[in-house]
């Protein structure tokens, strides 16, 4: 890939770029990336690129119906910034085998895995798109979605089953199953089945009673 | 400081020896997720709060776990040249009283549970702490405490005593000495030293552990690499997690072993991603060893070099299969292969890989330094040395425990688990996790055994041990069970991601009241094809929860058959 220039991206704008030449067929990329690089280039004169200044790009150039395709995608790109993502790949190194460390280390600095950030994984480590999509999906380590406010994972161990885990389960599940600010998970044994049954909220795990007083606090 | 050769460990050992039996006393807080998820945290900080405002000079430790599981969180107290006390089930209110004792030197009664005056240690013979005098009196002692005197502690003989993130309290304990013996001796040596021990391999195949090494020693390739599996994807297991939380050394001096035994330059250990004090504890490990100079170039003064490398997991039951947990580590989704070629020819990146359980890694270092025959002298004629348990369930003293191959279920059970509460009756017992099969109480003459407990239709797996008294409903166990391998099937191969899923759907009929007599016939019909055609582990084990309790627990089946 040839770059006649490193742009200064500011906010999203750089995340609206890849995601606007990840339409574009794989083989004609690096042809596009260069002459839309070119134009934004030049848009932004010396200064920062905005992210008004690619959006309207794409409504000058880009003929339907790829225009709404891309437009409709920039909404999804969420809050944050693309050049972790770059930061990341860069410690780990850009190879199949440190995928699994790199989407790790996205999922502990975002939160979650956000589609574009697959889009960038997948383009840095020219790993498939599909490949990469396969592989956060597989495992459930990962999380695609946005979290909420707070996360209760209720372990679904055999020590904790056979200790009424259920009892408290439906309890959590009736009280918090349509609570926005509070997301469930159904989680293998966390390894505390001596005191079972455990649940772990926002990452510390409370047993027994514990456990009760602390979902108190949430509802 | 930074060891050069083998003598340098002795200075090493001195200054561990000093954090160990420091002039002040030193006060132990197990700090392990089991004993967090029970407030020793909170428990810490009281007392780390308590002694600072009191100004009490004090060395407080975090420890790992103690194995005393059912009276987390523990806390041990060690005054110079006196007996060390285990105290048990300390809450916050505990801790003024706790230190009330300290500032006096004396012993805080109500929550004290064990003294220890002397123990006797693998590795480095008895250590002696004090002799005890009026305070001590009532306490027991751990040869005459229920819990902890049919134990015989090999693996766990550092778990709680020292502190996980400092290598120099290991090696205080006899640790990396065998790695200085081991690299004394010729490889095939080692190799033949762990065969004739009888090690077998501790993740649920119990595959002699020698042949594997040498097997992978003999590949006619330049570049192997050694993977330790701490997957322990099993509900209702967390002896492991445990373990690596307290002793990490144990673990990686075994592999620095296989390492040069096998000739291999990298290892990779995979940890579970809930695991995460297991794994800011093991990176720790590592990092300590390589700064010491026990991982890197020229370990020693040796020719050896071995680098470790950590790899978290991504959270699926499949990864302890060792092909998926190979395509695991090389980046891709965790999916079996069809063996063979075996890893030990053709395993991570297309070379030999030598692929075993963060236990059976653990065993190394006693081999080396007791000798293969005394090990051998452990255990039962099919199976030696000793085995870690996690004791779980319906049971009164539930804990991580180590006992010798070939002790009876029974005195697992009632002996060291204390039986069941609330005066309930023994229903039966699950070993080796969901793989496993349930045996019902009345078989009395079953032990902690390989082979015997294959012939009864179960496993020992990786040695996990649930304990189910009268209430518990097997039917409803085996949907337990069905529905997690149904959830945790690959998808790869027919017979498990159809079967099983077949077999959950019986078993809800069966449930609601819809099934027959012909469902349970047809049950164990379906078995067959999934545990003979399935490509790994996790679909021929999957029908084994469902035959085991039809076998032996047909009335809670007839029960819901109208």
């Amino acid at each position: 890939m040839t770059e006649t220039a490193t742009p200064r991206w500011s906010g999203k704008s750089q995340a609206m770029f890849e995601t606007m030449l990840g339409e574009v067929p794989e083989a004609m990329r690096p042809v596009f990336r260069e002459k839309l690089m070119a134009i934004i280039l030049q848009k932004a004169g010396n200064g920062e690129v905005t992210e008004q200044q690619v959006t309207a790009v794409v409504q000058e150039i880009v003929p339907e119906p790829f225009k709404s395709t891309i437009l409709k995608k920039f909404k999804e790109i969420g809050d944050f910034d693309i050049k972790i993502i770059d930061q990341i790949i860069q410690r780990r190194g850009a190879s199949q085998e440190s995928l699994m460390y790199i989407l790790h280390d996205i999922q502990d600095e975002i939160g979650y895995i956000p589609v574009e950030a697959l889009r960038a994984v997948s383009t840095k480590c020219t790993i498939p798109l599909s490949t990469v999509y396969n592989v956060v999906t597989f495992y459930k380590a990962f999380k695609t979605q946005k979290p909420a406010q707070h996360t209760i994972k209720i372990c679904c161990g055999t020590a904790c089953a056979l200790k009424d885990t259920h009892g408290l389960q439906h309890e959590i599940e009736s009280k918090f199953g349509h609570a926005a600010t509070v997301r469930l998970e159904k989680t293998l044994c966390f390894g505390c089945c001596d005191c079972a049954p455990a649940i772990e909220v926002d990452g510390t795990v409370y047993t027994g009673d514990a456990a009760r007083a602390k979902i108190e606090t949430l509802a | 400081m930074k060891l050069k050769k083998a003598d340098d460990l002795a200075q090493a050992q001195e200054k561990g020896k000093q954090q160990l039996f420091p002039a002040t006393v030193r006060i132990n807080v197990g700090t392990a997720s089991c004993c967090r998820a029970k407030g020793a945290t909170i428990v810490l900080n009281a007392l780390k709060y308590g002694l600072r405002s009191r100004g009490i000079e004090a060395q407080v430790v975090e420890t790992g776990c103690t194995g005393f599981c059912f009276m987390e969180p523990t806390v041990e107290i060690q005054y110079p040249g006196k007996p060390k006390v285990l105290y048990g089930n300390i809450t916050e209110a505990d801790v003024p009283p706790l230190i009330d004792a300290v500032a006096q030197g004396t012993v805080y009664q109500d929550r004290a549970v064990l003294c220890v005056e002397q123990e006797e240690h693998v590795l480095c013979g008895t250590i002696t702490y004090g002799g005890a005098d009026e305070h001590y009196r009532a306490l027991p002692n751990p040869a005459s405490h229920d819990f902890s005197k049919h134990q015989q502690k090999v693996i766990l003989r550092n778990t709680g005593s020292i502190n996980p993130t400092d290598i120099y309290e290991y090696i205080a304990r006899g640790g990396y000495q065998a790695l200085a013996k081991a690299l004394t001796m010729e490889p095939d040596f080692i190799i033949d030293e762990v065969t004739k021990a009888g090690l077998r391999g501790r993740g649920g195949g119990g595959f002699p552990t020698g042949i594997k090494w040498k097997s992978c020693r003999d590949a006619q390739v330049k570049e192997k690499y050694l993977i330790c599996n701490v997957s322990e994807g099993e509900p209702g297991i967390g002896m492991h997690r445990s373990f690596l939380e307290s002793d990490p050394h144990s673990v990686l001096e075994g592999l620095i072993i296989g390492g040069y035994a096998i000739g291999a330059q990298t290892a990779y250990v995979y940890i579970r991603d809930n695991y995460r004090v297991a794994l800011q504890r093991f990176s720790q490990a590592v990092n300590d060893a390589t700064e010491l100079g026990l991982l890197g170039n020229k370990i020693l003064g040796s020719s050896l070099s071995f680098q470790v490398k950590i790899k978290e997991g991504g959270g699926r039951f499949v990864c302890g299969e060792e092909t998926a947990l190979i395509a695991c580590i090389e980046g891709r989704i965790g999916e079996p292969r069809q063996r063979p070629p075996f890893p030990t020819q053709h395993g991570l990146f297309g070379k030999p890989t030598c692929i075993n359980n963060v236990e059976t890694w653990a065993n190394i270092p006693v081999i080396i330094m007791k000798g293969s025959s005394w090990y051998n002298a452990i255990g039962s004629a099919g199976s030696k040395g000793t085995k870690v348990i996690s004791l779980v369930g319906n049971i009164n003293r539930p804990g991580m425990i180590e006992v010798p191959m070939g002790t009876s279920l029974y005195d697992v059970i009632y002996s060291i688990g204390g039986g069941i509460p609330n005066g309930k009756n023994l229903k039966g017992v699950q070993t080796g996790g969901p793989s496993g099969g349930v045996l019902p109480a009345e078989i009395k003459n079953l032990s902690v055994d390989y082979d015997v407990l294959k012939n009864a239709g179960s496993m020992l797996g990786s040695g996990g041990m649930v304990i189910m008294d009268e209430d518990a409903d097997m039917v409803k166990i085996a949907r337990y069970f069905t529905d997690f391998f149904e959830q945790e099937s690959c998808g790869k191969c027919v017979p498990c991601r159809e079967g099983v899923s077949r077999m959950r759907k019986m078993l809800d009929e069966i449930m609601a009241g819809y099934g027959s007599k012909n469902y349970l016939e047809e049950l164990q019909l379906l078995a067959k094809p999934i545990m003979s055609a399935s490509a790994c582990a996790l679909g021929k084990t999957a029908p084994i929860p469902i035959i085991s309790t039809i076998k032996y627990f047909k009335d809670d089946y007839l029960k819901y058959i109208p």
